[in-house]
């Protein structure tokens, strides 16, 4: 039997993007858009089985690096303010492991010339399987990714 | 409406002189966890329902007498028999989401008995509820659960 243990963990980031709140939010809101900027690595590869954005809804992500482990990601929306917050639920597995559960919140303020996010991800990474640091890297590269692509008026 | 979240962190430790078996067992049977998970004794207990496997959702609709429901609202994520259940779940104050919340339940053997670890990554919504009150609540929770293991389940 494995051994078992448990790693909580709090990431938090903020960016500031010179675009509105309505376009940040609709960024985050369809697979298309998701799909353009939410890749956490170069060349990583990317696809939704299912998505269905409205609060008891979900998402199944496959994802992964090229050629290496495919990742799948299973969310639930827990709660959804337009233009100004989501937060949802879910696990990451990778075969039978399961890697990690996780609350995610997005939240978007108004901010002089555009919109402030502040993006907080709840995690318990379970048995060694996944870390922190992994998540880490992983946002913020998305995080600066959804920023060029929004500044560079990329349709949302 | 001014919107605000406020994420925050509880841990509760406690040891149960019940073998893990036996207190995860209160945590998986719809009966058992029904008879110690509500923290307010004198409230009202109106709906319950657990599926307990990966996928599956709870229940727990309370009545303080006078003012909303409290609602309870979870999904179970992670399960390993006798070692660990991690779920997230929303509170609702009747039709007003106060709170969205990751728990993980850890179980050891300890002696004769077990440590329990319960730890709470809560998102709280607006300002209508805020970390200690739910720290509070899961304690009287935790409570309930040795009264009811001292009693036999």
């Amino acid at each position: 039997m494995p051994e078992r243990f448990v790693t909580h963990a709090t990431l938090a980031l903020e960016r500031t993007y010179k675009v509105p709140a309505a376009r940040v939010f609709a960024a985050w809101s369809s697979p298309e858009a998701l799909l353009r900027w939410g890749s956490p690595g170069e060349g990583w590869h990317a696809a939704y089985d299912r998505f269905d954005f409205r609060i008891g809804g979900g998402e199944v992500c496959r994802f992964g690096p090229p050629g290496g482990e495919v990742y799948v990601s299973e969310m639930r929306y827990e709660d959804i303010v337009p233009d100004a917050r989501i937060v949802s639920g879910g696990s990451m597995t990778c075969g039978d492991r399961r890697l990690f559960v996780g609350l995610m919140t997005v939240e978007l303020y108004p901010a002089e010339g555009g919109t402030r996010l502040v993006f907080t991800e709840q995690g318990a990474f379970l048995d060694g399987n996944d870390l922190p640091s992994n998540h880490e890297a992983g946002w913020n590269h998305m995080l600066d990714n959804l920023g060029r692509n929004l500044e560079r008026g990329a349709a949302p | 409406m001014q919107r605000s979240v406020t994420h925050a962190t509880f841990a509760v430790e406690r040891r149960y002189p019940a073998a893990p078996a036996r207190v995860f067992a209160a945590w998986a049977s719809p009966d058992a966890k029904k008879s110690w998970f509500a923290c307010h004794a004198e409230w009202r207990l109106t709906e319950y329902a657990l599926d307990f496997r990966v996928g599956g959702r709870e229940h727990l609709s309370t009545s303080p007498g006078t003012g909303p429901a409290h609602i309870y609202d979870a999904q179970y994520h992670d399960i390993v028999a006798d070692r660990r259940i991690v779920y997230a779940y929303t509170m609702h104050l009747g039709p007003t989401r106060i709170s969205v919340s990751l728990a993980t339940v850890e179980l050891e053997p300890a002696g004769q008995g077990t440590r329990l670890l319960f730890t709470e990554q809560g998102a709280f919504l607006d300002g209508y509820d805020d970390v200690s009150g739910r720290e509070h609540g899961t304690r009287a929770g935790l409570d309930n659960l040795e009264a009811v293991l001292r009693r036999g389940l």
